[in-house]
């Protein structure tokens, strides 16, 4: 990928990993600086946020199931709702953990059906590949989509509407957002867990880029990466303000990810209604402190629960799972320390 | 699933305007409407008729809109002239016209980054304004201003030729091949992609047997079925065609990804199978 050198977000600009870090929250605090981004007033926050963890020690288990029980315990209603599902698919490579796997996003869609979902589709809008028919045939979820008769959206292609963004990180006023996707009263973010060599970690709320069209803003969706990959992650989840997510950290991925690291398996699902909460949990889980990851950190002023104090775990306990992940040299110092 | 079926399956598509959204029943958008010109042309059917829609393409000082919002997109402007002159129409504006924006835009030039091995400064064509150059929206305005130009040979200025030719060149996979951006990336070799290659190929078609096209014909004859989808296998096709590579595999795998194609509905997909299909093998391509 390349973008306008002044474009690019500052990260990729400073070499020294201290510069980096530095630089990167500049970035987002500076932009909080200005003028204040959002209205306080419209995101109302729960005292405490439920995250769900669920052993899967691989893909051969039931998902409609482990997800059923999610929904259950989250206590989340989702009666006569259309529900959209947005998981993460990027790229194909065998034996790669690059994308959500199928079976975890038919399970979806079983259990939210089983549930009393009025209706469930399944979309994205891959910035990095934007023939979608590949990967749906290559990753097999087409066959899912087959079996199940699951309606599928290319959320590059489908029609759009401008929206009025909720908090100004980017400074952006509108974006065009996929119909499909705005229709719904249900958004699921169903991304794979992974490391990411510019955002430091990649789960629920960076999945949402996957929601801003290419047809209109063209490939890579440079407009968020001009405008600073942590601020259009902010932008994006308190503009959709998605619902729930489902993590897939069955198999993970560590190193330079979000496609050419290495597999790892964690045999998790994490689940949740509050997305930071979801994704510092997943930080947590892989060794990463979410504090340091300039996106969560904000986010988690706002948006979600950051504090592990505001995080009510449920299933089974993040020990079962804590490790820590291999990580560029960059973002080394963003290690949890454990006690 | 034959050509016939893809033929209605475009037809009952199609819009009150005379366009095709990407899916049935969405709004009219650049890049399906311009295949499926291309496609029902290749398959027999009246241009004049297929193109009504694209020959009266809402248009602001020679570039498209997209009817849905958004910026003109270049590469599929790049395209839409290829359709056009395929169906031997001319839009409301001037063919000409359309093909002098096309030369006026152009992507942004970079500085020199450290995080990957390229010249930034070259400036081919971006997908829309004031972004950077990408091999796809590069590779289809070269192809739509070599195919549609000659009439109007003089007035294309060489240096855009020269610079798009230089950008692809210079975007090559380590080993062959175009990935849809950069070769390499924090020092990591990218790998090359079936439908970027092969419409690169067909955009260089002009420079066949210097070292980058070779080598990326060579990743094509070894990749072309690596790809299920009617996109990839329709250029891998159209590319192969072009150079005078054997395309029975690669057809008959088409063939088999068409009810995968149909299903998904995406009336790009399945214009670019049928206009593949529907060629003959002495055909020139675009």
């Amino acid at each position: 990928m390349a973008t306008r050198r002044s474009d690019l977000p500052l990260h990729h600009r400073q070499w020294s990993r201290r510069a980096f870090l530095a630089a990167i929250s500049t970035s987002v605090v500076a932009a909080a600086c200005r003028r204040a981004p959002y209205d306080a007033s419209l995101f109302a926050r729960p005292e405490r946020s439920p995250v769900g963890l669920y052993a899967a020690r691989d893909y051969t288990i039931d998902f409609k199931e482990l997800i059923g029980r999610g929904l259950e315990d989250l206590h989340v209603d989702v009666r006569g709702r259309r529900v959209f599902l947005k998981p993460n698919m990027v790229e194909y490579e065998s034996n790669s953990a690059i994308n959500t796997n199928p079976l975890v996003v038919a399970g979806a869609v079983l259990a939210f059906r089983a549930a009393g979902a009025a209706s469930v589709t399944v979309g994205e809008g891959p910035g990095h590949r934007r023939d979608m028919e590949y990967l749906v045939t290559e990753t097999g979820l087409y066959e899912h989509l087959r079996e199940n008769r699951i309606a599928f959206v290319d959320l590059n292609q489908d029609d759009v509407a401008e929206v009025p963004l909720r908090s100004r990180f980017t400074g952006l006023e509108r974006l065009a957002l996929p119909i499909e996707l705005l229709q719904s009263d249900f958004i699921v973010s169903m991304p794979k867990l992974k490391t990411h060599h510019w955002a430091g970690i990649t789960a629920s709320m960076k999945n949402l880029f996957g929601t801003v069209p290419g047809a209109v803003y063209g490939w890579p969706k440079n407009i968020l990466h001009r405008h600073g990959i942590d601020n259009s992650i902010i932008d994006l989840n308190a503009t959709i303000r998605p619902h729930f997510a489902i993590v897939d950290a069955v198999i993970a991925m560590e190193g330079d990810g979000p496609i050419m690291g290495r597999p790892r398996q964690l045999g998790c699902v994490v689940m949740g209604s509050d997305l930071v909460a979801v994704d510092a949990t997943s930080a947590r889980m892989i060794g990463l402190d979410p504090t340091q990851i300039p996106y969560l950190s904000e986010a988690g002023r706002f948006l979600g629960h950051v504090d592990p104090r505001r995080i009510e775990l449920r299933g089974e306990r993040l020990a079962r799972f804590a490790t820590e992940f291999d990580v560029l040299d960059r973002f080394k110092s963003i290690r949890l320390r454990r006690s | 699933m034959n050509t016939k079926d893809l033929t209605n399956l475009l037809i009952a598509g199609r819009n009150a305007d005379g366009g095709w959204g990407y899916y049935r029943h969405k709004t009219s958008r650049l890049e399906p409407t311009s295949w499926a010109v291309l496609a029902l042309t290749a398959a027999g059917q009246d241009g004049a008729a297929a193109g009504a829609g694209l020959g009266q393409w809402p248009a602001r000082a020679g570039l498209l809109l997209e009817r849905a919002g958004g910026e003109p997109n270049y590469g599929f402007q790049g395209l839409a002239l290829l359709a056009l002159h395929a169906a031997a129409l001319e839009h409301r504006a001037g063919n000409r016209a359309l093909l002098d924006a096309l030369q006026r835009v152009k992507g942004v030039a970079l500085e020199p980054s450290p995080i990957n091995r390229q010249d930034n400064g070259i400036q081919g064509w971006s997908w829309i304004a004031d972004t950077f150059s990408w091999v796809e929206p590069t590779a289809w305005c070269l192809l739509a201003l070599n195919t549609c130009a000659p009439p109007w040979r003089a007035q294309i200025d060489p240096v855009r030729i020269r610079d798009a030719e230089r950008l692809l060149v210079d975007r090559s996979c380590l080993g062959g091949g175009w990935n849809y951006g950069n070769s390499n990336m924090l020092g990591q070799e990218l790998a090359p992609y079936v439908p970027t290659t092969a419409l690169t190929l067909l955009a260089l078609r002009d420079r066949r047997g210097e070292r980058v096209v070779t080598e990326g014909l060579e990743f094509l004859e070894r990749h072309a079925t690596s790809e299920r989808s009617a996109t990839a296998l329709a250029l891998a096709s159209c590319a192969l065609r072009t150079y005078g590579r054997a395309t029975a595999a690669v057809m008959a795998a088409l063939r088999r990804q068409l009810p995968i194609t149909a299903a998904l509905g995406n009336h790009a997909a399945v214009a670019a199978a049928l206009y593949t299909l529907s060629q003959g093998d002495g055909d020139a391509t675009f």
